[in-house]
């Protein structure tokens, strides 16, 4: 059974665990510059709106197609697409071709870096506290998707009638 | 670098523009950061009764070891300077994205001393320190500077803290704030960046904090979100804030209306049907799963955030049930950075004054003050912000405007050492002595959770009977282990509150040392305990920092700010409130019941001396000093003659 992570927009608030997260976890140090997924943030008349951006492990990769050393490969336990670093010669090939700028050079190594499920069991979505990000089984993800878009719907829809009854 | 720290103190002086920086280490041990390190620094720099708006004073910005990591909670900062409200020891703490930023770039603390000649901000970004001309950002809004700054800077990331008009025009309880909701709110930290001709700081740091065992480390951060997550309260603090622990607070008796005049009046401001109404998102701190704040948009009024002491200053203080006049009040907060709780109190005390007859409208520039009137309410704040006619003197706080409209008005003055009362009522005697005690004129340097706790759980009435004997069993144990007698939790009653407020500022001087947002531990969710953050801060230093070595330090923080505050010529006698709130009954489910001033003289003499203070003068002993290593703090005070040997 494979799992994917499904981003929920809306729910997030920028509060940046996932990205300390990844980066201790991965890079022993809490320091969102070196985490693998980013959370970016716009802030406009008092309000700050967030899109994580994470690796979305594509079926037909980008990263994997144009890698001239075959660095990266699909771990098939995990569902991921991880780098080899020993593999890996800094080409930034990847970093250039990817669709949501999902790949992550190393500052100190000027390697590629990105997200691989943690092998399984993403960390970013054990401590993501608002449900913004989940980890979805691939042959339900599409209505989860789905139900997180209704639910918000559901939302509006009672504060609708709440301000109607009033 | 150092485990957990940035590793530097950044010392920036605007007179000579010099930027130097030195090692945090000198401090830590014994202050351990944030508060603790702030209040050592501005005892050893700020010499006594200067100006706190002239070049002499400085404003201190102190992250936490913690604060940037992945402990919850942790993007905090504390900031001190000399308070242009109390002349006192000003102390403000803020969350928001900005501290873990500072951390990122490598500092602890940033200390701004001098005064610029032109209107300057400054630019942290890793290694590099900047003063730039601010003369294009001065008269602008939080929002808008907060904009330009990034445009200037072609940083769409860097992170924002900067005043607004009521700093710049020095309104002594002008604030300091972000663009996204966030306030160093109290004792008027914006008017002294005013005063140094600093509209704004603003930081990007891209180097991390390190950690000395990250998978335990890990773990344990693991852990303690779960702690919180599972806390009760979580569920709704999260989903609708603070809105509801405000309803019960209000409804239970502990909230005055007016300006601490009653309990009841004709209330129609409901705050749930305002998030349901006019909220957009859910908004909070950078690395806290609790996200406390409001996102709201309200038609043709523009957007913001607010939580807390928003919803409850601007409606029960000046009786305004209008969401229009509430939004326009709490966004000229945030827009022009004043403190809406001093805003709300000053505005409060003018009403009064005005339906009592002791100024009238050639006092107030030909408005007529009301309550709930959304008009002169504005109006008025809005001289104040711009120091216009009346403004100009409100703008000074109670004492300045005391002068002007005469001796009498001092007895309807609500504030403590000259810093306007939160809206709380002070006549239960454990919120008395929290507020008398603390420099701030509100009990957030102390907060008796299971006092207040009690208060809260007989007033929900979403608790069922089974839900709120567990909570009482809980509270009651907390109070026996805490406090050693369960008499604590009688509201009423004085027996262990003085020991209940010190174990109370302990549990908030902790997490305010270590960078973490007090709501983690004592305040709303109770979830960690010394322990806890023995444990998560042990780990991370890679050094064994004992429970009891940070309460130690808890109690030394104390002593320290005691001890700058004896020098600025706090005394007992000033440990005290507003006259009119001794034999006072306000009504409402506690009518009948008021604090009686033996009562409350007796509970100090208890407080000083398990404090180890003298009883007469409030001023910590000697002996109290040097057991706590404070020895060159206990030399200074003995050379200015305030404690004998």
């Amino acid at each position: 059974m494979s799992f994917q992570i499904m981003i929920d927009i809306p729910k997030c608030t920028g509060c940046g665990i996932c990205e300390i997260a990844c980066s201790l976890y991965h890079e022993k140090e809490c320091n969102p510059e070196k985490s693998r997924s980013r959370v970016i943030r716009y802030e406009d008349q008092g309000i700050l709106y967030s899109i994580p951006i994470m690796c979305q492990q594509c079926e037909e990769p980008p990263c994997q197609n144009v890698c001239p050393t075959k660095a990266i490969n699909r771990n098939q336990t995990a569902n991921s697409l991880t780098v080899d670093e020993r593999r890996c010669i800094g080409c930034r090939y990847c970093f250039t071709v990817c669709p949501f700028g999902c790949i992550t050079i190393d500052p100190k190594i000027g390697k590629a870096m990105k997200c691989d499920y943690c092998g399984g069991d993403p960390q970013c979505v054990q401590l993501c506290p608002t449900g913004a990000l989940t980890f979805v089984e691939s042959d339900k993800v599409t209505i989860a998707r789905k139900r997180s878009i209704f639910d918000k719907y559901v939302e509006n829809l009672k504060r609708l009638s709440t301000s109607m009854i009033e | 670098m150092v485990n957990l720290y940035g590793g530097h103190i950044l010392r920036i002086d605007l007179s000579s523009q010099t930027i130097s920086k030195k090692p945090t280490s000198k401090y830590s041990r014994r202050f351990i950061g944030g508060r603790g390190i702030n209040a050592k620094m501005m005892f050893d720099e700020i010499k006594p009764q200067i100006d706190p708006l002239g070049d002499e004073n400085a404003i201190v910005f102190g992250a936490g070891p913690l604060t940037g990591t992945l402990c919850p909670g942790s993007s905090r900062v504390d900031v001190m300077s000399k308070s242009p409200v109390t002349g006192l020891l000003g102390d403000s703490n803020m969350g928001g994205n900005w501290p873990a930023e500072l951390k990122y770039a490598g500092y602890d603390h940033v200390i701004i001393q001098g005064k610029a000649d032109r209107p300057v901000y400054i630019v942290i970004e890793n290694e590099k320190v900047e003063i730039l001309e601010a003369s294009d950002l001065w008269g602008k809004n939080s929002y808008s500077t907060s904009e330009m700054i990034r445009r200037n800077l072609e940083d769409p990331d860097v992170k924002i803290v900067c005043i607004g008009k009521a700093g710049e025009n020095r309104v002594s309880y002008a604030s300091l704030v972000s663009n996204i909701g966030n306030a160093a709110g109290r004792n008027g930290m914006g008017a002294v960046m005013g005063s140094k001709n600093l509209k704004a700081v603003a930081v990007r740091g891209t180097k991390g904090v390190k950690v000395a065992s990250p998978e335990r480390f890990f773990k344990l951060c693991i852990k303690l979100h779960n702690m919180v997550r599972s806390a009760p309260g979580y569920d709704e603090y999260s989903k609708r804030g603070s809105l509801k622990s405000m309803t019960l607070n209000a409804n239970s008796g502990y909230t005055p209306a007016g300006n601490h005049q009653t309990f009841g009046w004709d209330r129609k401001a409901e705050f749930l049907n305002w998030w349901e109404k006019y909220g957009v998102k859910r908004a909070g701190c950078f690395s806290c799963p609790v996200q406390c704040s409001e996102t709201y948009t309200i038609p043709e009024m523009g957007s913001g955030v607010v939580s807390c002491q928003h919803y409850i200053e601007p409606t029960w203080k000046l009786k305004n049930n209008d969401v229009r006049v509430w939004w326009e009040f709490v966004r000229n907060c945030q827009l022009y950075g004043i403190d809406v709780i001093s805003t709300s109190g000053i505005l409060a005390w003018v009403i009064e004054l005005f339906e009592d007859g002791i100024i009238t409208e050639k006092d107030t520039d030909g408005l007529v003050m009301k309550w709930g009137d959304g008009d002169s309410i504005i109006k008025m704040m809005k001289k104040i912000i711009y120091r216009e006619g009346i403004g100009d003197i409100l703008a000074g706080g109670f004492k300045e405007a005391v002068k002007q409209f005469g001796e009498t008005s001092e007895g309807y003055a609500m504030h403590v050492k000259n810093s306007p009362l939160y809206a709380a009522s002070p006549r239960f005697p454990f919120v008395a002595l929290e507020t008398a005690l603390g420099p701030r004129g509100d009990y957030m340097r102390a907060f008796l959770p299971f006092a207040k706790g009690i208060i809260r759980v007989k007033g929900d009435p979403d608790m069922s009977v089974e839900e709120k004997e567990k909570a009482m069993i809980k509270y009651e144990e907390e109070a026996e282990r805490t406090v050693g007698t369960k008499e604590v939790l009688e509201i009423m009653g004085y027996e262990g509150k003085p020991k209940g407020v010190i174990h109370a500022e302990t549990m908030i001087s902790i997490p305010d040392m270590l960078g973490v947002c007090k709501h983690m531990g004592i305040a709303n969710f109770q979830a960690f305990s010394p322990e806890d953050f023995s444990e998560i801060f042990s780990v991370g230093l890679g050094e064994n920092v004992s429970p009891e070595e940070l309460i130690r330090a808890a109690v030394r923080n104390r002593n320290v700010e005691r001890a700058f505050e004896a020098r600025e010529g706090l005394t007992r006698e000033k440990d005290t409130l507003p006259k009119r709130e001794f034999n006072k009954d306000i009504g409402g489910p506690y009518k009948g019941v008021y604090l009686d001033p033996k009562e409350f003289e007796k509970a100090k003499d208890e407080y000083y001396a398990l404090r180890g203070w003298d009883i007469n003068t409030g001023i910590p002993t000697q002996e109290t000093l040097v057991a706590l290593g404070l020895e060159d703090i206990a030399e200074d005070l003995k050379n200015r003659r305030l404690i004998s040997e």
